[in-house]
């Protein structure tokens, strides 16, 4: 909100410069966004928290500054109006909406052009000059905070009503806006018709005119909880329908009518009328409870009686001083202080934050242990950081192109899940795997000219199963083109290349299944199992979805990491290292082209059983020297006895068992 | 001197004439075997001394012993000779363009945010805060209600939502879970809680519909706004440098009861004012306060036994002025000309 200070000073009686004046409110939490300069004046602009409805005012403003510089404020005086017996009848029909309405009549105003001095006033803090009774409620609504509207009394039908609007009324409003009706709109109107919408703006066929005579001034409390929603139905923001949203000081309403009523027979003329008022129970504020030993034991800070006091007067507040305990009374613009704790933050605030220490707590209070997920995380990063492996951040929301991909992993009552109001139509729907964002990503970097990566994200994932909303984390991992390579060699990715990282990840305990996915390739593609369940897949990109996308290949593998426990990235139980010797052994085995390798590994295991430390397929061959439909499978094996020396017979007798397993399944060994 | 020890002499002088003119190791083993095989030219001299007269053969023996010897030597020196020309004629093949460039083994890199955050988490791990989690789609009382934000408040506004279904939403802030953490847990605790979360927001370079954010909070019997204070600085401090100045000032959320924004004098002009804190010399961290009595009720816990605090602030924001990055949109992107600074 712009104030000016002149303004301010018509109300705070302060001799400093406008800077300190803003580093104070600042300080105290009316922030002051700029500092302009004007002619002789300044214009500061106050931002205001949404607990302060009382600060939209320049009187609310100028109450602060008097309360933080301890100057005496110059609230303005009562007028002593002349009245002459001409009136509005008015009904409330909807007290729990208004608590309190006013309505003046004033009879013979000439409405006109404004006086210079109040058009460069509110024009300066921003307010468009109309004509001078409307100025004159915008400029007492900007003084004191209390909204006011100006009817042309002659357009007034019998009386005015405050109710509900019936259900298909309708309203032009003084945007030039017809507006539709609901019972929740609480409007004013006369005996026909709705000729204002209650806080928020009035009618156009009741507005003030060059040809009004008679002006009926209203000036009321509206409820805030309503006027806010009003203002959200109705779409419709005014510098009315904030002051009310925020809460006004309900015990202005009168005098804000009566200094606007004064205004306007001394600038346009006319005779002042009666004025009609509806205030049934009067506001007055409660006491609040403060303990200044807890204030302490909560603040950190230990002011005299004196000091905390003085904070309370410079406020207006009262004080009623007991054994440990006072009872503070707001004045009644100050609707946000309701709690003790209120009363805190008011005497921090005034005596200044800066005055609290900075003190360490030092007790230990380890009770929360840190997440395991979160733990997870960070050993999961480290480690495939480490395999070459890229992180990136990618948005939960996906292309609504990608909403079906993958569907295959899931059950299908499963379904992804929408926003209701997206920002932007494509960009509605949340990932359910994060393949569709490193797909997304993949476009992107192809599109950039980068057609070489090597990417994971570790992130959450969303799901509808039945009724509950599940989220999830997941591992992806995205690889195309070269991942290592210079001017002599490279190496390429590969379905083998993402199963690698896989395999260094979670300890070769995961299974791969040959599976079926629309957009993977229909003979690279394979879910993975962990104690004997789906928690992933791995494949590539199916070329026709590729050429679509307009992408190289691409490979990609997903795995849903809550499956997993934490125990499996950590160190386990540590073996002792063997010093026996380790006795290699290179043996080639023929199968059957269609036959898988786990078919042949698991019969290495079964034979050499714990005598196997590690083996590693080293080629793999189909050609001419072996018969056609047969490959060769090239192992090294490393035997070792964790209680003794290997020797060679041992082996031989193994490499015979060996010989007959594989003849049950179709293979042989072949002899160097 | 006999016909036959003019005979050893030719010999000799032919072999070492022989042997220094050879130039290859290949030729010098065919030389080797011509004098020095068994069925070699001096093996067969050997044998023919046997016709020899006998006062002669001693003589004769020891002048071919002696050539023998000869030759042995002019072998072995050659073949040393030889074997270095053709290990430096190898090592010269083999010589590289040291000036050619090494291979492309390209480092895993994290983040910039998960960067950030492990800096956020080592210092607050060292005050004595652990890590917690909450979830991203969360009901309107977790939200908002049990937060002190009725329907009807206005900072609402400042918070619009994107909606699952009428009762869910995605979480606007981070807050939720002091909510479910007190749920949870009986006091005393210190936790920090990074999360993201959404907000729907027009894209700028401010302001982006999905962002994250780091909650704190500390609940025990004495916490007072002097510990708030205390753990702020020492956070600013580790983070940005004992030098940076610390500010608090009074502000406004709906969950805290005093409440209070945290600031740090300007890491760019070191207070003087730039066009990143908008010439004020102070840059806006995070909002603070101390936990409102009826957040705590909310959460099962007696204010007039308990206090507490809670801070939060912007994690990408962190990352922008860690970094010097003018736009919040690039951490989403992943531009790799943007991931491969870090």
């Amino acid at each position: 909100m712009k104030t000016l200070y002149s303004w301010l000073k018509d109300f705070v009686d302060i001799d400093v410069p406008p800077e300190e004046v803003a580093y104070k409110l600042t300080m105290a939490g009316l922030e002051i966004e700029e500092i302009e300069e004007i002619e002789d004046d300044y214009i500061l602009d106050v931002s205001i928290p949404a607990n302060r409805g009382d600060c939209q005012s320049i009187l609310g403003v100028a109450r602060e500054i008097s309360a933080l510089f301890n100057a005496p404020l110059k609230l303005p005086d009562e007028p002593r109006l002349k009245e002459v017996e001409e009136g509005i009848d008015i009904e409330v029909a909807s007290p729990e909406l208004c608590p309190r309405y006013t309505l003046r009549f004033i009879k013979g105003v000439k409405v006109g052009p404004s006086p210079d001095w109040l058009k460069k006033r509110i024009e300066s803090v921003g307010i468009r000059s109309i004509n001078n009774v409307v100025d004159i409620t915008n400029y007492v609504m900007w003084m004191l905070g209390q909204p006011l509207h100006a009817f042309d009394a002659d357009k007034i039908s019998e009386k005015v009503i405050v109710r509900r609007a019936y259900p298909g009324e309708k309203i032009t409003t003084l945007d030039g806006e017809s507006r539709n009706l609901t019972e929740e709109i609480l409007v004013i109107a006369d005996k026909r018709h709705p000729i204002g919408i209650a806080g928020v703006m009035g009618g156009e066929d009741s507005e003030v005119s060059l040809f009004t005579k008679n002006v009926a001034l209203e000036s009321a409390c509206f409820d805030h909880i309503s006027t806010r929603g009003m203002s959200k139905v109705l779409e419709l923001r005014t510098e009315a329908s904030v002051r009310f949203e925020k809460g006004i000081d309900i015990n202005m309403t009168k005098l804000a009518s009566d200094i606007a009523t004064e205004m306007i027979v001394k600038l346009c003329g006319g005779e002042v009328g009666k004025i009609s008022e509806f205030y049934p129970v009067e506001y007055k504020p409660c006491s609040i409870r403060f303990r200044p030993e807890r204030f302490s034991k909560r603040i950190g800070i230990n002011p005299s009686y004196s000091e905390m006091r003085d904070v309370f007067f410079r406020l207006g507040f009262k004080v009623e001083e007991h054994i440990n305990e006072w009872r503070v009374t707001p004045i009644s613009a100050r609707r946000d202080i309701s709690l003790e704790e209120d009363l805190y933050e008011e005497v921090v605030r005034i005596i200044g934050y800066d005055k609290i220490p900075s003190i360490l707590h030092e007790r230990i209070t380890g009770v929360v242990s840190t997440s395991p997920a979160w733990e997870k995380r960070k050993i999961l990063r480290r480690k495939i950081t480490s395999l070459g492996c890229s992180e990136v951040i990618t948005s939960s929301f996906v292309p609504v192109q990608f909403d079906k991909y993958f569907r295959e992993f899931y059950a299908d009552d499963i379904s992804s899940i929408s926003v209701i109001n997206p920002l932007r139509e494509e960009e509605s729907v949340l990932r359910w795997l994060l393949s569709q964002s490193l797909l997304s990503l993949a476009i992107n970097n192809v599109r950039w000219g980068y057609n070489d990566f090597n990417l994971f994200e570790i992130g959450k994932i969303f799901f509808k199963d039945g009724e509950s909303f599940m989220e999830k984390e997941h591992l992806g991992i995205v690889q195309s083109g070269r991942i290592i390579y210079s001017w002599d060699k490279e190496v390429n990715a590969s379905f083998f290349s993402t199963k690698g990282l896989l395999e260094k990840l979670f300890k070769h305990e995961l299974t791969f299944v040959p599976a079926y996915y629309s957009v993977l390739h229909p003979g690279r593609t394979a879910n993975i199992l962990y104690r004997g369940k789906v928690t992933g897949f791995i494949g590539e990109l199916h070329p026709d979805v590729a050429r679509i996308l307009k992408l190289p290949r691409i490979y990609i593998a997903e795995m849903d990491v809550d499956e997993f426990p934490l125990e499996l990235f950590s160190v386990g139980q540590v073996k002792e290292p063997s010093r026996l010797p380790k006795l290699k052994r290179d043996i080639a085995i023929v199968v059957p082209e269609t036959l898988p390798s786990v078919e042949v590994t698991s019969i290495l295991e079964e034979v050499f059983k714990d005598t196997l430390e590690d083996y590693e397929l080293f080629d793999l061959y189909k050609g001419p020297n072996i018969p056609e439909g047969t490959v060769n499978l090239a192992f090294s094996l490393n035997l070792r006895a964790k209680d003794r020396t290997l020797t060679q017979e041992e082996v031989e007798e193994k490499i015979e068992l060996l010989k007959n397993k594989l003849a049950d399944i179709g293979g042989r060994l072949r002899e160097w | 001197m006999s016909s036959m020890e003019l005979e050893l002499n030719n010999l000799r002088s032919e072999a070492l004439k022989e042997i220094s003119s050879i130039n290859s190791l290949d030729n010098l083993r065919e030389i080797e075997i011509k004098y020095l095989g068994r069925k070699g030219v001096l093996n067969q001299l050997l044998k023919e001394l046997s016709t020899a007269p006998l006062e002669e053969r001693p003589e004769l023996g020891g002048i071919i012993n002696q050539i023998k010897l000869e030759i042995i030597r002019e072998i072995e020196s050659k073949r040393t000779l030889l074997e270095e020309r053709e290990k430096a004629k190898k090592l010269e093949e083999e010589r590289i363009d040291v000036t050619l460039p090494g291979m492309n083994i390209s480092p895993g890199r994290l983040h910039p945010l998960t960067l950030i955050i492990e800096r956020v988490e080592e210092i607050f791990r060292g005050l004595g805060f652990t890590v917690v989690e909450g979830f991203e789609m969360e009901t309107d009382y977790y939200n908002f209600e049990a937060l002190n934000i009725p329907w009807y408040h206005p900072a609402r506004d400042t918070q619009d939502s994107f909606y699952i279904t009428d009762k869910f939403l995605l979480r606007t802030q981070t807050s939720p879970v002091q909510i479910r953490v007190m749920e949870k847990t009986k006091p005393p605790f210190k936790i920090i809680a990074p999360g993201r979360v959404y907000r729907r927001d027009q894209p700028t370079a401010r302001h982006s519909p999905v962002f994250h954010q780091i909650e704190g909070m500390a609940v025990d019997k004495d916490i007072t706004f002097a510990h708030l204070k205390g753990t702020l600085d020492a956070f600013a401090h580790a983070l940005f440098g004992s030098d940076v100045s610390t500010r608090f000032r009074a502000d406004y959320f709906p969950f805290t009861e005093p409440s209070g924004e945290f600031a740090i004098s300007c890491i760019f002009c070191k207070g003087k004012g730039c066009r990143v804190c908008s010439y004020s010399g102070w840059i806006e961290i995070l909002g603070c306060g101390m936990v409102h009595p009826k957040v705590l009720e909310v959460g099962g816990i007696d204010p007039e036994e308990y206090s507490g605090f809670a801070f939060g602030m912007g994690w990408d924001r962190l990352a922008m002025l860690t970094y010097n990055i003018n736009d919040i949109r690039f951490f989403l992107e992943n531009h790799p000309e943007f991931l491969v600074q870090f």
